[in-house]
């Protein structure tokens, strides 16, 4: 039998009984009504800040594609517990509501009105300083390079009470040397993962080559779920040691910069990466990003970061 | 430790001490020997009686001085028995099919109203055969979905749904043996082959105490143990699958038979040119799927017997391109299920009965894939499943003008919920820990269950059963009360029923599709085992030339298993416990079921009203949503219409509410969680309607079928045609919303899987 005639007659044949299995269908649900979506981050040792957006406030840009555009002429008052009240002030530059610091241990409740949109507010409490102490140590290098700094990180978060949920940025500092010259860098950011802490997963929930090691990006969030007051936990982190006849970078210090953070904005970074990883997708369910603004969507959260060095133990 | 042998010998010689005026024994059908489960014996005087077991035993007592017993049995000649003795336990009734008699089989006969019916519903082998089959192969898990109550978890989705819970709370019995996946060809058909089936219950609601496992329902399917008259079979030829079904004695005095019976698709071998041809020749591959059932009984004696049974199946997709300068590709995956059972019935002197059961089940999921280079080679394979070896006992006997019955059982579960293998140039790689590993369990369960009537119109039964759980350091035990009372009206039975049920295992399934993937787990220490308790009322009797039933229930489920929001489980890592959330489920409704018979026409109509919810934490903002299967409407209707002789024609229609999903309602600029608490990155997250929100259009389908028959010297020469998806509806079990934007449109694509499909099938019997 010709080739093509069997190639043609089943694509024929196939065609003609698979298309009829797709039809136009009609979705009932009740409409999204427009809402303010709001992301407001407060802290304690710099400027407040909060994003206003909202759910239809999408415009076409110049180059001919969506994008979404701040609500400049909206309200948005954060008052404190002790009865202060500030008024936050849009920034055209930054494209932000700016507002002061806010201090450790009080209640702050924002409310955003906008004349077009159903007033939001929120509620949240600006966490007390997280005291932490530890230690970090380089281990043998897991790879053949011999630049390649394998350093594992051994901190306990001191008084910690009940279910917990923190966010961590771990900071290297590096001596950067070329000739006879040196310099020590500031602290900057790093990658890091654990294998003990339940972070909420940044790599691909069914990425199996990744085993079960969470790997975080900086900084990190993860919920403490254990009752006991002191928590003691690792977490892991690569550093190359760029290493020339000319030039080296080496590190010198690490630090690790954390702050509690509410359940709620835990849930909602955690939601977020979740949605982000599945929307889309047959096979997952959808997920429903959390949030803590009433009448509105987005995460109202406050940080008060600690910076704490950790002892060298190399 | 003497207080428990106490225990044991009174449990053990209760019965002995305390029963009365027996009357006891068996029933078979005449020509081919086969015990008849569900055939109804009753005294006639007294009022009392039994239902013939799943053994075709029966027992009960009687306080008259004389019997006159009446046993029936749908689509056989009633069979009447006067005697003046009150004790006997070897009353061996032997009953004449009303085929054998030339008289038109009526599924709905008018029957003596008695207080005494099989549990569940009864699928006749009528019933499974007149329901138009699905590409010619008629099936009784697809009959199944036109009682009231049950429905098909989506065209192409295995499983069925029960009064609102998931597939996986259905326990599906082969002889007695659980099945784990009993489906070919995603849920398309069920791995069980009509020919080998002799008698098929479905348990719903009032479950008795001997029953446990599952929460949602119980479908008890026993295969046939073969003629003890001659050999015949049947051998059948469609494009889709073919099969060969074989019966007879094994032995020349009549004490042993036999049947064996396998299919096979032939749908590889017939696309295998196509694939050829569209590949140019550089690949091959397709599907296909078995199955192989046999079957062993010998008697010993009068009074002994035994039963030996396997089962094998199997489907496996595969494809592997031609080997051309060392570079080749192979690839496959495939499931199934083995199944073999060793059973021994004994009859004792006194008329108490016994069946002693030994089984391995085992399923299977595997997938490999090779990829070979002239100088690379490499191979990956994933195997998931569950295997069960089980030892149970249970007795049948009177105590106290009742019928008592009692057992227990022993189960070892291996779990292998996912294994991985790599091998040739793939080990140099450096996969981190991917292995996974099998977990061992051991379930007990043992039950007491009373059954007896009080007077001629009131009668109960009462029992409980005990499920201890031991898996990963951690035991549950689970007591679960059974009670059902019934009351004998002037047309037919009322009862009410409660039945508290416990699950030990798990099945994980993709929240969006199932698919043979799914994974089999236990409960553990983190994960206790799902708990229901199901109140029913119902009504079952002939009003007129009506058969009707009609229940209604509220079930209230617990520690049910979600796969949490986001999270997929195709693998499971060490850390799988997490992806996994536990909640509650609601369902209630009302189901009717309405049969009629005419001469030449049989009719039937179901209608169910219910509803299922569940609520589970963090999911749905802790609200309570609606189950993925919650359709408020399904009716069916099915009709056989003998319209000449030997031919007939039928029909089967279900019109129900649409399936349930989420869709997108909106999107928003979310908060990069990389950057947390710093410079806004913002990137689009979609806006859900609530859990479940949306509903499918709504589904309708019509099947059809047309049979002819001849009789040739020796049996029958069958034609069957058929049209699956008549009018070729499209029943979306898919809604693409990936582009959908409602503020701009509210339509989309929905995609179906079951087109208009015609069907073939010959059959010759002998």
């Amino acid at each position: 039998m010709d080739k093509n005639f069997l190639k043609y007659g089943l694509g024929l044949l196939i065609l003609s009984v698979f298309a009829s299995c797709e039809k136009e269908v009609t979705i009932n649900v009740d409409p999204l009504e427009p809402q303010l979506v709001i992301h407001g981050f407060m802290n304690t040792h710099d400027s407040s800040e909060i994003y206003v957006e909202s759910t239809d406030s999408i415009v076409l840009s110049q180059y001919g594609y969506e994008e979404r555009v701040k609500l400049k002429t909206a309200k948005v008052v954060v008052s404190t517990s002790t009865g202060e009240k500030h008024q936050f002030y849009f920034n055209q530059l930054q494209q932000r509501f700016i507002g002061p610091p806010i201090k450790e241990g009080e209640t702050l409740h924002l409310k955003v009105e906008h004349p077009q949109y159903k007033s939001a507010s929120a509620t949240c409490i600006v966490p007390q300083s997280t005291m932490v102490e530890g230690s970090w140590f380089k281990r043998s290098p897991k790879s053949e390079d011999p630049n390649q700094d394998n350093i594992q990180v051994d901190f306990k978060i001191k008084n910690a009470t009940g279910k917990q949920y923190f966010m961590v940025n771990l900071k290297l500092q590096t001596i950067k040397t070329w000739g006879s010259n040196s310099d020590t860098s500031d602290f900057n950011s790093y990658f890091f993962s654990s294998y003990d802490l339940r972070f909420f997963a940044f790599n691909d929930p069914i990425d199996i080559s990744s085993g079960y090691t969470n790997y975080i990006d900086a900084p990190g969030l993860f919920e403490k779920s254990l009752s006991s007051s002191d928590v003691t936990t690792q977490i892991y982190s690569n550093h190359y040691n760029y290493g020339t006849e000319f030039y080296s970078d080496v590190l010198k210090d690490l630090a690790i910069e954390i702050s509690e953070i509410t359940e709620d904005a835990y849930r909602y970074y955690a939601t977020v990466q979740a949605e982000q990883w599945t929307n889309g997708d047959p096979f997952s369910s959808p997920v429903s990003i959390r949030s803590n603004i009433q009448d509105g969507l987005g995460i109202f959260m406050a940080t008060n970061n600690s910076f704490n060095l950790l002892r060298d133990d190399n | 430790m003497k207080y428990i042998l106490s225990a044991l010998v009174l449990l053990f010689t209760g019965p002995l001490l305390f029963g009365q005026a027996k009357i006891a024994g068996t029933v078979r059908d005449q020509k081919t020997g086969e015990y008849l489960y569900g055939a109804t014996i009753y005294d006639r005087i007294s009022g009392k009686g039994a239902v013939a077991n799943n053994y075709g035993y029966f027992i009960f007592t009687t306080d008259s001085s004389e019997i006159d017993l009446s046993i029936s049995f749908v689509g056989y000649a009633t069979l009447r028995h006067q005697s003046r003795a009150v004790y006997s336990t070897e009353l061996n009734f032997e009953m004449v099919s009303s085929v054998e008699l030339n008289t038109v089989e009526i599924t709905a006969e008018r029957k003596e109203v008695t207080p005494l019916a099989p549990v569940g519903v009864k699928m006749t082998q009528k019933f499974i055969k007149h329901v138009p089959a699905f590409l010619g192969e008629n099936d009784v898990l697809r009959s199944a979905q036109f009682i009231p109550g049950v429905q098909s978890a989506g065209d192409g989705a295995t499983g069925l749904v029960v009064r609102g819970g998931s597939p996986d709370q259905n326990l599906i019995l082969l002889d007695g043996v659980p099945v784990y996946n009993a489906f070919h060809v995603m849920g398309l058909f069920s791995v069980f082959n009509p020919e080998m089936i002799q008698n098929t219950y479905i348990l719903k609601g009032a479950f008795p105490a001997r029953y446990s496992g599952r929460l949602s329902s119980v479908l008890d399917i026993q295969t046939k143990e073969g003629s003890k008259e001659k050999l015949s079979g049947s051998v059948g030829v469609s494009p889709l699958v073919s099969h060969l079904f074989l019966e007879g004695p094994a032995d020349k005095e009549g004490k042993a038979t036999f049947t064996v019976s396998g299919r096979r698709t032939f749908i590889d071998i017939l696309a295998a040119p196509f694939v050829y041809a569209a590949s140019d020749g550089d690949a091959s591959g397709g599907f296909h799927f078995h199955d192989f059932n046999a079957k062993y009984n010998y008697r010993l004696d009068q009074n002994n017997q035994i039963f030996a049974s396997v089962y094998a199946g199997k489907d496996r997709f595969g494809f592997r391109t031609r080997e051309k300068n060392g570079y080749q590709q192979k690839g496959s995956f495939g499931w199934g299920n083995t199944i073999a059972m060793v059973r021994w019935n004994k009859r004792y002197s006194s008329g108490m009965f016994m069946n002693l059961n030994a089984y391995f089940s085992d399923y299977k999921f595997s997938t490999g894939f090779e990829y070979k280079e002239p100088d690379f080679n490499s191979k990956y394979g994933y195997h998931s499943g569950i295997s069960d070896i089980s030892v149970k006992a249970n007795w049948e006997t009177t105590w106290q003008k009742g019928i008592l019955r009692f057992g227990g059982q022993v189960i070892h579960h291996t779990f292998n919920p996912g294994l991985i293998d790599f091998s040739g140039d793939l080990d140099a790689i450096d996969f981190g820990n991917i292995n996974g590993f099998k977990i061992k369990s051991m379930e007990s369960m043992g039950f007491v269950e009373w059954e007896k009537a009080w007077t001629n119109k009131i009668k109960s039964n009462i029992g409980i059963n005990g499920t201890l759980f031991m898996a990963d350091s951690a035991a549950y035990f689970n007591p679960d009360p059974r009670v059902k009372l019934s009351y004998l009206g002037e047309t037919g039975e009322y009862f009410v029923a409660f039945s508290s049920l416990t699950q030990t295992l798990h099945l994980l399934t993709n929240p969006a599709i199932s698919l043979p993937t799914d994974l089999w787990i236990p409960s553990t220490k983190t994960l206790a085992p799902s708990r229901a308790r199901q109140i029913s009322l119902g009504y079952k009797g002939v009003v007129g030339d009506y058969q009707i039933e009609l229940g209604t229930y509220y079930k209230d489920m617990r520690n049910l298993v979600e796969v949490k929001e986001g999270e997929q489980i195709f693998v499971l890592t060490d850390n799988w416990q997490d992806k996994i959330a536990q909640g509650r489920g609601f369902s209630y409704g009302a189901e009717l079921s309405v049969m009629r018979s005419f001469k030449k026409l049989d009719l039937s109509f179901g209608l169910t009203y219910s509803r299922a919810l569940r609520k589970v934490e963090d999911i749905n903002n802790n609200e309570v949503f609606p189950y993925k299967y919650d359709r408020p409407i399904y009716l069916t209707q099915t009709g056989l219409w003998n319209f000449r002789e030997n031919k007939s024609f039928s029909w089967a229609f279900t019109l129900a509410s649409g399936y349930r999903f989420t869709v997108p309602i909106g999107s928003y600029s979310s908060h990069n969680p990389n950057q947390p608490g710093s410079a806004h990155y913002g990137s689009e997250s979609w806006i859900y309607s609530d859990r479940n929100g949306a509903v499918m259009p709504i589904y309708h389908r019509l099947d059809l079928a047309f049979e002819t028959r001849k009789a040739k010297k020796r049996g029958e020469r069958i034609w069957k045609f058929g049209l699956t998806n008549a009018y070729n509806r499209v029943n979306p079990v898919f809604i693409d919303t990936y582009d959908l934007d409602l503020s701009k449109s509210n339509t989309t694509t929905g995609y179906g899987i079951i087109p208009i499909l015609p069907s073939i099938k010959w059959t010759r019997t002998f």
